[in-house]
């Protein structure tokens, strides 16, 4: 792996807290006297939070797929239209 | 590309389904509004069940509905004092909003990258959401080996920083 990959990798291990004390030590030493790492930092933590949405708003539309195949059960869509008369 | 739900889901939801409506109905909700609040509930808690030490001493179906009674109350900012003790330590587990509501900058930066890189959206969401290891993820991708599969998800997250990175400039300047 090329070395900007290799630092994506450092990174995942600093933000997942799977470094040793001593590495995470030498890690944030690294983060004080090199701001563009800082920043990858601060992105990458953006992107795992962008994941996490992603992965929802997927679960989200295949939830909508449920609730439209649960509809189209009479039985099922009486109690609920009951619930909301 | 689809999130595998199991059958247990499909159960859970005509089970949960119905007592969430009737808590959200109670609560002054319609049918719609109970939809998208228990569509969020249970999106908490089939993350919440893939940790192996996660334990609950109620059905699944009610905590469920606890979770949505709780979003329900944030969602229109209720006071505390109608959420119930058994609610409360819910209340504290529970992270910040589900998803960024829609107009907001975090929700137009995920459509942004939905629409540079979905592909390797899919991917990391593979690995990192659904938590496949990555000899499904590399069969799944059509990657010959485990170790193309893994400079691939982090050629990923770098495209995708640099996309953060831009897309931060662009509102800075703007």
């Amino acid at each position: 792996m090329r070395k900007q990959l290799h630092e994506v990798a450092a990174i995942e291990e600093y933000v997942f807290k799977r470094m040793t004390a001593p590495d995470r030590f030498l890690f944030e030493a690294k983060m004080i006297i090199d701001p563009e790492l800082q920043q990858n930092v601060t992105l990458q933590e953006k992107v795992y939070a962008m994941i996490r949405w992603f992965g929802r708003k997927t679960r989200k539309e295949q939830l909508e797929q449920h609730f439209n195949n649960a509809m189209r059960d009479p039985k099922f869509a009486t109690t609920i239209r009951s619930i909301f008369q | 590309m689809a999130i595998s739900t199991s059958e247990s889901t499909e159960r859970l939801y005509r089970e949960a389904f119905p007592m969430v409506c009737k808590a959200v109905a109670r609560l002054g909700g319609d049918l719609d509004a109970a939809k998208d609040i228990f569509h969020d509930a249970l999106i908490v808690y089939l993350e919440k069940d893939r940790d192996p030490a996660f334990q609950i001493k109620i059905s699944a179906a009610a905590y469920v509905t606890g979770i949505a009674r709780i979003l329900w109350i944030r969602k229109f900012k209720n006071e505390s004092r109608t959420i119930g003790l058994d609610d409360l330590d819910l209340q504290l587990e529970l992270g910040h909003q589900v998803l960024p509501a829609e107009d907001t900058l975090q929700a137009k930066l995920l459509s942004h990258l939905i629409s540079t890189g979905k592909k390797c959206l899919e991917l990391l969401q593979a690995f990192y959401y659904e938590q496949r290891s990555m000899q499904e993820i590399a069969e799944q991708f059509h990657y010959k080996t485990r170790h193309s599969a893994t400079v691939q998800k982090h050629k990923c997250i770098e495209k995708m920083r640099s996309e953060i990175k831009k897309s931060d400039y662009e509102k800075a300047v703007a």
